[in-house]
């Protein structure tokens, strides 16, 4: 595998709007749990074994899933397995809030991937749902299409999942720059574990993907469309 | 140790609930409920549990020893036939408790609810005594018009203590399709668990499922109003933090964290 796409497509300057949401720091600082360098640590911890470990074995088996292209049958692109996993995946995310911000990031991810890996793959994969495909199944066909491997996908949303909330401490916490990447370097061995963990469960059954949630995320995801937040989308 | 505990519940002719199967063995042990207005039904030859009533039939379930411990290999099936109706309480918390060769206790659960059938699970809270390695994992299959109501409580250690492992995953598939999975997992063992994105000060984490199919038409974000789910109020406070969540379904997942069991309680009681 080649390592310029992985970096691409996990270059926070690519336009895939991540940049405007806090994965639910900002409401984690409004209630007063993360406060300083230590608790953001604990904070990005949790994300990365709970809802990042979710979401890489989700990417890793829609990369692995659509690496040999798509099937185009009679009735046009065959996407049932993307469609099956996409569904999986909507099933475990049980906040209408983190639904919305999944499907929002999955569709301005593809807008941005279709310019650079235009094809077939992506139109259909973005056509699996109206506002657009979860994040992980978008960025699982967005590895495929550019050569990225299953366990490079995994990685690289294992790596999203810290690097996302982290960009946003210093705007929230008023933490240093060089205090967070301090931080995201301390996790790069657990985003490492829980990566290969994923790409590993990516080559098991659907219904047997990981499915950790985090009751925290997801009461704070809701309180974030109640309107407390000021900086972030969530 | 190795337990099961089966349940098969079918719907009579003049409507109501019989239990025609109820097996289960330490710690798993079942009761059936005295009838309201009746003496305390015999466990064998029952009549109809909900015989007059139109209710549905009722089960506790009794520990009746320690545990789980580790090792521990606890299996439970319920299958409720088309229209049956059957409510599963508990009666006394149960403790996660480390077993002598460190290893896990797994409780695994299989419920099928037929068509008009209605399952509601609420046993009591799971403790996570320190040092304890626990894994409930329960699969519920729906009729399409089924309903249910299924309940979780995990207390994290007992009182002054630090919490043991415990892990709950919950698959509902309705009408073949999946509805919910979700898996929440804390103590020493899920590194991460612990902290501001996991349990945070909490001690006392449940969750409370309801799926009605009467919601199928109701709009897809909201909560149904006049169900007791719209009562509650969503807050992230130190003391109770709550959300109403509705899934891409006719179903609600209501989702709390609590300074402690009671307060958690109280919390999931106002949602039914």
């Amino acid at each position: 595998m080649s390592l310029i796409p992985l970096l691409l497509l996990a270059d926070s300057r690519l336009p895939g709007g991540t940049h405007a949401h806090s994965g639910g720091l900002e409401a984690a600082v409004a209630a007063g749990r993360v406060h300083d360098g230590e608790t953001l640590r604990a904070f990005l911890l949790g994300r990365l074994t709970g809802v990042g470990f979710t979401a890489a074995a989700f990417a890793a088996a829609a990369a692995l899933e659509l690496s040999g292209g798509l099937v185009v049958g009679e009735r046009g692109v065959q996407t049932r397995e993307a469609a099956a996993l996409d569904a999986e995946y909507d099933a475990r995310t049980p906040s209408p809030a983190q639904r919305a911000t999944s499907r929002a990031l999955g569709r301005h991810l593809l807008c941005a991937v279709r310019a650079g890996w235009p094809g077939v793959l992506l139109d259909a994969v973005a056509g699996l749902h109206p506002d657009g495909p979860h994040h992980p199944i978008a960025f699982g066909a967005a590895a495929a299409v550019a050569g990225v491997d299953p366990g490079g996908a995994a990685e690289a949303v294992a790596l999203g999942s810290v690097t996302g909330p982290a960009h946003a401490a210093p705007r929230l916490l008023g933490l240093d720059p060089d205090a967070v990447t301090a931080v995201l370097a301390s996790l790069a061995a657990q985003v490492e574990q829980v990566a290969a963990a994923a790409a590993k469960a990516a080559r098991g059954p659907v219904e047997e993907l990981p499915a950790v949630g985090a009751p925290l995320l997801e009461i704070a995801a809701q309180q974030v469309r109640g309107g407390q937040v000021r900086f972030f989308v969530s | 140790m190795r337990a099961s505990a089966r349940i098969v519940a079918r719907c009579q002719a003049d409507g109501s609930t019989r239990l025609t199967t109820l097996a289960g063995e330490a710690p798993l042990l079942l009761r059936r409920a005295a009838r309201q207005g009746a003496k305390q039904a015999p466990d064998e030859g029952a009549p109809p549990d909900g015989a007059g009533t139109g209710g549905p039939a009722r089960v506790y379930l009794a520990g009746g020893t320690a545990g789980p411990l580790g090792g521990d290999e606890l299996r439970c099936s319920v299958d409720l036939g088309p229209g049956a109706r059957l409510e599963v309480h508990g009666v006394d918390a149960s403790v996660a408790l480390p077993g002598p060769h460190g290893r896990e206790s797994a409780l695994e659960i299989h419920a099928r609810v037929g068509e008009g059938g209605a399952l509601s699970w609420s046993p009591r809270p799971l403790v996570a005594a320190r040092g304890a390695r626990h894994r409930t994992v329960a699969r519920v299959e729906l009729a399409a018009d089924a309903l249910l109501v299924w309940r979780d409580e995990l207390i994290l250690g007992r009182d002054g203590e630090d919490p043991g492992s415990v892990s709950t995953r919950l698959r509902v598939l309705r009408a073949g399709r999946v509805l919910l999975d979700r898996e929440v997992a804390f103590g020493p063992r899920h590194p991460g668990s612990l902290g501001p994105a996991g349990s945070g000060a909490h001690r006392a984490i449940g969750s409370l499922l309801v799926v009605d199919p009467a919601w199928a038409s109701a709009p897809v974000d909201g909560v149904p109003s006049g169900s007791p789910l719209s009562r509650l109020t969503p807050q992230d406070e130190p003391a109770v933090a709550v959300a109403v969540l509705r899934l891409s379904g006719p179903a609600v997942l209501v989702t709390a964290a609590a300074s402690g069991a009671a307060a958690l309680a109280r919390v999931l009681d106002g949602a039914i």
